[in-house]
C-alpha cells in the first residue's frame, strides 16, 4: 500500500510541476500515414450512427485507401447490421464485416476478424459509444513516425457526465486517470497503458506478438503488457481527447468494473513473474508494471486494511497505548494513503479548469467503496477461473490418495453454475445513446461563447 | 471542444515553505500541549455530555500517559448467549442477502459488509474470547488514538505538499487550511461528545460501532470535503489567468 502512495505521490507531483512531454504532437496534421480503423459493434443501434459519422467527419484524406474505416457488426440482432450496411453503401472508405451467428463473445474476437481485413499498418479501435472530434484520427497517428512506438492512447472524456450521479462520478475518475496517471506515466517513460479504445497499435507489432487474447477480459492490458515485453513504447497523447457514453448506473458500473477488474487480475497471474525479470524494461519501469498489474488488487488491500483495523481495534485497545507509533501509521494510511488519490483527481480537475465539479469530489468516497467491494470480488473469481483453466491445460499427475472423487464433481458442479451465473462471459455494457445529445449541448455552448467574445 | 491544459504548472516553492513552517509550528504546538488541549476538549465535552442529559464525572490525572476520562453510570449486563446466537444470525444473513440483490448499489454492499463484520467480531469477541462482567460504571478516556490531535497534525502534512504547491494566492490556501483545522476541532469535540452519550445511551456495541465509522469514515472525508473546496477556491482565483493553454 505504501508503495502505491509513493508511486501516486510521484505522478501528482510530476503531472503537476514538471516538464509534459507532448507526444509528437508538432507533427500532427503532417505525418499522415495510412490507417484503418476497427469499431466493434454488437448490438449498438442507438449509436452505431453517431460513431460512424463522427468518422465520415473525420479531418483525415481519405484518398487511395489511406483511411479505412471497417464496421465489424458481431452477430447483432438489432437494427445495427442495417445501419453499418447503409454507411457501408455511402461511402467508400467504411467497410461492413459481419459476424452473424458466431458474433457476440466479446471485443478480442471481434477486433481479430476485423484486423484479417484490414490494409493499413496502423491500427486505430473506438469502442461504439465513442464520438471522436475532427482532429482525433491526426493526433493519435503521429507518435507512429518514431519506430520504437508500438502502440498509442488517447484521452477518454465522459460526455454524458450531468446525466446521472455515476456518470459524474465516472468523469471524475476518468480524469484523475488520464490527465494525471497515464500522462504521468508517459512523461516518466513507464508504462502508460493502451486502453483498447482510442487507441492504437501497428499491426507488424501484434503480428509479432500474435493477436489479441480471446480468453482475457481485458486485451488491451494484455496487449500493453505484450507490446512492452517485446521492446515497443506505449505513447499516451493527452490532446488526442474522445469523447464517450460513461456507464449510468451501479448495475452497468459493477458490470463494466468486474469485466476490467478480472481482465487485469488475469493479466497480472500472467505476467507478474515475466515483467519482474524482463530484460528489455528499465528497473522503473519493471517496478510500474508489477504496480500497474496489481492496481485492481488495491481496493481488495483497502478492505483487509478497514478489517484488520477493526481486529485491531476490538482486541488490542490496551496495547494501543503503548504504541504510539502504530496508531499514527494506521491514521495516515487511512488519510494520507486514500487521500492521494483523492488529491490525483483533483489535481486533473484543476488542470482542466472545472470548478464545480471538483466540489464533488469528497463523493469519490462512495466510488472508492465501489471499487472496494466490486474489485475485492472480482479478484476471487479472477483466481477460480485461472484454477479452472490450469486444470484443464495440465491435470494433476502426482500418486494421490484414492477418493471416492464426489467432492470434485460437486466442486465443478458449483463452480460451473457460479460461472454460468457470474460474469464468466463477457458482459457487454449496455448505452443509452444519449451521447450524441451531450456533444452536440456542449458544442452549441462553445459556439455561443466564442459569438460572445468576438463580438 | 475545450481547451484543456496540457503543461505542467510552476511550483510555489515560497508558499510551500510558508505551508512547511506552519506545518511544523503547529505539530510542534500539539505535541507540547496535548495534555492541556486535552483537557480543555474535556471541559468542552462534559459541558455537551450535560446539555445532552448524561450524568458523568470527568477525572482528571496528571500523568500524560493517561488523559481526561469520563465515568458514567452504566447498567451493563452481558447480552445471553442466545441472543448472541440470534444476532449473529441475523447479521450474517443480512449481510448475505444485501450481496445477493443486484439492486442494491454497490457502496451499499461494502458499508453493509464492513459493518456487519464489526458487529459480529464485536459480538464474538464478547462472548466467546474476552467476556465483559457485569458493570455498574463505565470509563472513557480522551487520549492520542480519539481525541483527534493526529488529525490535526496531518490535515497541515497533507495540505502543504497538495495545496500549498499549487499556484494561486497564499491567503486562499491559509485560509483554507484554518477553516480544515477549526472544523476538526468543533468536529471531535462533537464526536467525542456523540459517541459518550451512545455508550450511556444505547451500550457497549452501539458505542464501538459508532466510535470507528464516524473516526475512521467521517474523519477522511472532511479532509478531501476541505481541500477540494480550497482547489476549486484556486482554481476560481486570478491564478488561472496566467495558466498558458496548448493552441
Amino acid at each position: 500500500m505504501c508503495l502505491y502512495v509513493v508511486r501516486h505521490f510521484w505522478f501528482f507531483w510530476n503531472r503537476m510541476f514538471k516538464e509534459q512531454r507532448r507526444c509528437y504532437q508538432d507533427l500532427a496534421g503532417t505525418y499522415l500515414p495510412s490507417v484503418s480503423i476497427l469499431i466493434p459493434l454488437h448490438k449498438e443501434e442507438k449509436v452505431a450512427a453517431d460513431i460512424l459519422e463522427r468518422f465520415v467527419e473525420m479531418d483525415y484524406p481519405k484518398d487511395d485507401g489511406r483511411y479505412e474505416v471497417i464496421a465489424i457488426d458481431d452477430g447483432s440482432t438489432d437494427a445495427t447490421p442495417s445501419i453499418v450496411d447503409e454507411y457501408a453503401s455511402k461511402f467508400s472508405f467504411i467497410k461492413a464485416v459481419h459476424r452473424a451467428g458466431n458474433g457476440g463473445n466479446g471485443k478480442p474476437e471481434a477486433l481479430n476478424v476485423g484486423l484479417k481485413v484490414a490494409s493499413n499498418e496502423i491500427v486505430l479501435t473506438f469502442d461504439a459509444d465513442y464520438l471522436p472530434p475532427r482532429d482525433c484520427v491526426k493526433r493519435l497517428v503521429a507518435p507512429f513516425a518514431d519506430v520504437e512506438v508500438g502502440g498509442v492512447m488517447g484521452r477518454v472524456v465522459p460526455v454524458n457526465s450531468p446525466e446521472s450521479f455515476v456518470t459524474r462520478l465516472m468523469d471524475i475518475e476518468r480524469a484523475g486517470g488520464y490527465q494525471v496517471n497515464q500522462q504521468a506515466r508517459y512523461n516518466l517513460d513507464l508504462i502508460p497503458q493502451f486502453g483498447g479504445t482510442v487507441g492504437g497499435f501497428r499491426r507488424s507489432v501484434l503480428k509479432a506478438v500474435g493477436e489479441f487474447d480471446e480468453t482475457k477480459l481485458a486485451e488491451d492490458t494484455d496487449l500493453t503488457y505484450k507490446l512492452y515485453l517485446n521492446g515497443s513504447k506505449v505513447a499516451y497523447v493527452n490532446a488526442a481527447e474522445c469523447y464517450e457514453e460513461a456507464v449510468l448506473s451501479w448495475d452497468m458500473r459493477e458490470k463494466q468494473l468486474t469485466r476490467w477488474a478480472i481482465g487485469h487480475d488475469q493479466c497480472l497471474f500472467e505476467y507478474f513473474f515475466e515483467t519482474l525479470k524482463s530484460p528489455v524494461l528499465t528497473f522503473w519501469q519493471r517496478v510500474d508494471g508489477i504496480l500497474l498489474l496489481g492496481a485492481y488488487t488495491t481496493p481488495l488491500l483497502i478492505l483487509i486494511g478497514w478489517l484488520t483495523g477493526i481486529f485491531s481495534y476490538i482486541v488490542g485497545a490496551p496495547l494501543w497505548y503503548s504504541i504510539f507509533p502504530m496508531i499514527f501509521f494506521i491514521f495516515a494510511y487511512n488519510s494520507v494513503g486514500n487521500f492521494v488519490v483523492f488529491a490525483e483527481a483533483g489535481g486533473s480537475l484543476f488542470l482542466d479548469q472545472r470548478r464545480r465539479s471538483m466540489w464533488l469530489l469528497p463523493l469519490m468516497l462512495v466510488n472508492l467503496l465501489a471499487n472496494v467491494w466490486v474489485c475485492s470480488k472480482a479478484f476471487f473469481l479472477a483466481i477460480f477461473l485461472r484454477q479452472r483453466r490450469c486444470e484443464k491445460v495440465k491435470p494433476p499427475v502426482w500418486a494421490k490418495t484414492q477418493k471416492r472423487g464426489v467432492g470434485k464433481d460437486n466442486y465443478n458442479k458449483a463452480l460451473n453454475s457460479f460461472w454460468n451465473n457470474n460474469t464468466h462471459r463477457w458482459d457487454k455494457t449496455e448505452r443509452s445513446g444519449n451521447g450524441m445529445q451531450y456533444y452536440n449541448d456542449i458544442k452549441n455552448a462553445e459556439i455561443k461563447r466564442n459569438h460572445r467574445k468576438r463580438g | 471542444m475545450h481547451a484543456r491544459y496540457s503543461r505542467g504548472l510552476r511550483i510555489q516553492k515560497m508558499h510551500f515553505f510558508v505551508g512547511l513552517a506552519i506545518s511544523l509550528v503547529f505539530t510542534l504546538l500539539i505535541a507540547f500541549n496535548a495534555f492541556n488541549f486535552w483537557i480543555w476538549q474535556a471541559s468542552m465535552v462534559e459541558w455537551l455530555l450535560s446539555f445532552a442529559g448524561v450524568s458523568h464525572k470527568l477525572f482528571i490525572s496528571s500523568s500524560l500517559g493517561n488523559g481526561p476520562t469520563f465515568e458514567m453510570p452504566i447498567n451493563f449486563r452481558p447480552i445471553p448467549f442466545t441472543t448472541v446466537i440470534f444476532l449473529l444470525f441475523i447479521l450474517a444473513s443480512l449481510a448475505v442477502i444485501v450481496n445477493i440483490f443486484r439492486g442494491i448499489p454497490p457502496p451499499v454492499k461494502a458499508i453493509s459488509f464492513v459493518v456487519s463484520i464489526l458487529a459480529i467480531l464485536t459480538l464474538l469477541w464478547q462472548t466467546m474470547v474476552s467476556p465483559i462482567p457485569a458493570y455498574t460504571l463505565h470509563w472513557v478516556t480522551l487520549d492520542w488514538s480519539c481525541s483527534g490531535v493526529i488529525n490535526l497534525c496531518l490535515i497541515t502534512l497533507i495540505y502543504v505538499p497538495f495545496l500549498f504547491t499549487i499556484k494561486g494566492p497564499l491567503w486562499v490556501k491559509v485560509f483554507w487550511l484554518f477553516v480544515a483545522i477549526g472544523f476538526s476541532i468543533v468536529w471531535n469535540l462533537l464526536r467525542m461528545s456523540l459517541v459518550t452519550a451512545t455508550l450511556y445511551y444505547f451500550g457497549g456495541l452501539v458505542f464501538l460501532l459508532f466510535h470507528y465509522i464516524l473516526g475512521a469514515f467521517i474523519d477522511f472525508v472532511y479532509i478531501v470535503a476541505f481541500y477540494s473546496l480550497a482547489l476549486a477556491h484556486l482554481s476560481k482565483s486570478k491564478s488561472s489567468e496566467v495558466m498558458q493553454f496548448d493552441p
